[in-house]
């Protein structure tokens, strides 16, 4: 697991946008414009740094100091070297020493945070929402994505609420489009804002590019209401769905497990089964203790041992009718052995661990693992190795 | 379209033997090129027989862009490079620096015929307000890049031992010699189309 800051020191000013780092090999190859890239020099090399000023590089990224003043921006002695890696796509604090990644190459989960702003207040939120008006995060979010590998599989957008942006998320959408071309894109969003038919239109032509992810949290609006904190945002959000599926646009159902919303897995399938026959996926999520998770530790934890059946036929039930279903964030170990088919390694690798009870565990390697912000008291009872013979047993 | 023996023959001829046909098609009538007929400036229609149109290797079209390609002297006298066995510097006082100094951020085209990008390196994004118009692209900086990503290659290689700068001295020229030798082309000790095509580089 890889932190996505590190402190490094710095020679001379890099610039405020967003850098590529490559290699130097790939670097000098690129067809990026090369006041985008720093160039990672390779360790034991001796290269002549007024070359690469020369050849317009925005920097260097290199393991120790230079001797002398350099003709153009050194980053190096990185705390963690392993953070700035070549293909990943960073900002250098103006003046500061920290280093931001906001694409990493080797991961697969990598994901533009769009705003923080929200119009729902969910008891699990991980992301506490702040009302800031943070419209400039587009534009730096655009030139990101012109620095992201066009070969990447997928990526996340998240806030906050991402349709609070309106036109402006078109806009990064349409521009990840046509810079992205074969990337899939996934939207986390409440959809309540797409109850206005307006809002959909302006994601016209962008069907099949994006998925939208929307929460579901029951069959009724009590309870969905209550987790997300919002009078009639149940209603809202069911239009919206609709809204999107008439124009077309794929839409991934997402479920929260926890106290609040346990009592009514099973009913809740069927409501989706019947009423939303189009979702392209359906998640159901073990909880991520992060944010307001923590502070409502009494209203949300329940060991997923208690919901395990619910959810089995929860599960069974969706499948039965057609609509793919996952299983998101909870260990193999907890689940009957039928339910392993629907787990995913969901969780991002960098908040991914294992507990030393993993350590015995023969399907370890399959197995999405644990938050790391998750504590003791976020851990099942029932967590236990897998072995052959347990295997055996079911 | 009708069908004309001579077309007919270009074709299986363009396939079996594409030099021999090429002849062939300078001799074609006039009338058969008007539909079919490839871009202006290509001179065969045989050209669109090419079962996958890949691009030409450059080593296969001529000129010798970098063969003369030894240094620059704009970047002659920056020597501050990376050591990375030491750690350090191998500084030499700099001259004078010129015109395009590098130690300056590197800002819109220093003289005018650089200005003009030649290959491909233009910010994609005009409207973006932060990053720079890019200085690179003139025609003097892809030789430099060439030339480096030759001794890159050399060095991965094995052949080469010195500094990633760009300049094609005696050192460079001895790995290209031993490079050259290794893949039984002529020993000339420069860069030329088919020595960069064996390296694997692609301007």
């Amino acid at each position: 697991m890889l932190a996505l800051h590190t402190h490094a020191k710095v020679a001379g000013r890099f610039p405020a946008y967003p850098l590529k780092i490559l290699d130097l090999t790939e670097a000098l190859a690129t067809t990026l414009a090369r006041t985008r890239v720093a160039a990672k020099l390779p360790s034991g090399y001796s290269v002549d740094l007024g070359a690469l000023a020369m050849l317009g590089f925005a920097g260097v990224v290199a393991e120790t100091a230079p001797g002398s003043e350099p003709p153009l921006p050194v980053l190096h002695s990185a705390g963690d070297p392993a953070v700035v890696d070549t293909g990943d796509v960073i900002q250098i604090r103006s003046g500061g020493s920290q280093v931001r990644v906001l694409f990493r190459r080797r991961s697969s989960s990598n994901s533009l945070f769009v705003t923080e702003r929200c119009n729902s207040l969910c008891l699990m939120c991980s992301q506490p929402p702040r009302e800031t008006d943070d419209n400039w995060r587009i534009d730096e979010l655009k030139d990101i994505v012109d620095l992201i590998d066009p070969t990447v599989s997928t990526i996340g957008i998240t806030g906050g609420e991402p349709t609070l942006l309106g036109h402006r998320l078109a806009e990064l959408l349409s521009h990840m489009h046509h810079s992205l071309p074969n990337t899939q894109i996934h939207v986390l969003t409440n959809g309540r804002l797409f109850a206005d038919r307006a809002l959909v239109e302006l994601f016209e032509g962008l069907q099949g590019y994006v998925t939208w992810g929307i929460p579901v949290y029951a069959d009724v609006p009590a309870v969905h209401d209550y987790v997300v904190q919002a009078h009639g945002a149940f209603f809202e959000t069911l239009e919206g769905i609709y809204n999107l599926a008439g124009s077309r646009h794929a839409i991934e159902i997402r479920y929260v497990l926890h106290k609040q919303t346990m009592a009514r897995i099973r009913q809740f399938a069927e409501f989706v089964s019947r009423n939303m026959p189009f979702s392209s996926h359906v998640a159901f999520m073990g909880l991520e203790p992060m944010g307001f998770a923590k502070m409502n530790r009494a209203l949300l934890w329940v060991d997923p041992v208690e919901y395990v059946q619910d959810l089995r036929f929860a599960v069974n039930w969706l499948d039965r009718a057609g609509v793919p279903t996952s299983i998101f964030n909870l260990p193999l170990c907890i689940l009957q052995h039928d339910l392993w088919r629907f787990a995913r390694k969901s969780i991002s690798d960098w908040k991914r661990m294992y507990l030393p009870a993993c350590e015995r565990c023969e399907v370890r390697n399959q197995c999405g693992g644990f938050f790391r912000s998750s504590g003791s008291n976020w851990q099942s009872l029932a967590i236990s190795p897998v072995t052959t013979c347990d295997r055996g047993n079911s | 379209m009708k069908l004309s023996w001579r077309r007919y023959l270009e074709r299986v001829l363009g396939v079996l033997l594409p030099t021999s046909a090429a002849g062939l098609a300078v001799a074609g009538d006039a009338a058969a090129s008007e539909s079919t007929g490839p871009q202006p400036g290509s001179t065969s229609r045989l050209r669109d027989l090419d079962p996958i149109p890949f691009s030409r290797p450059m080593q296969l079209n001529g000129l010798d862009q970098f063969a003369g390609h030894r240094s620059h002297s704009s970047h002659r006298s920056h020597r501050s490079h990376y050591s990375g066995s030491t750690g350090t510097y191998g500084t030499s006082p700099p001259a004078t620096p010129p015109a395009s100094s590098p130690s300056a951020p590197p800002a819109v085209g220093n003289s005018p015929q650089q200005a003009v990008p030649l290959d491909g390196n233009a910010l994609p994004q005009k409207s973006a307000p932060s990053p720079a118009t890019a200085p690179s692209g003139a025609a003097t900086n892809q030789g430099l890049l060439v030339a480096m990503r030759a001794q890159l290659e050399l060095k991965r290689l094995g052949h080469y031992n010195g500094t990633i700068d760009g300049v094609v001295g005696p050192e460079t020229q001895a790995a290209l010699r031993r490079f050259q030798q290794s893949q039984n082309l002529a020993q000339s000790g420069v860069l030329d189309n088919a020595t960069l095509g064996k390296l694997g580089i692609q301007p």
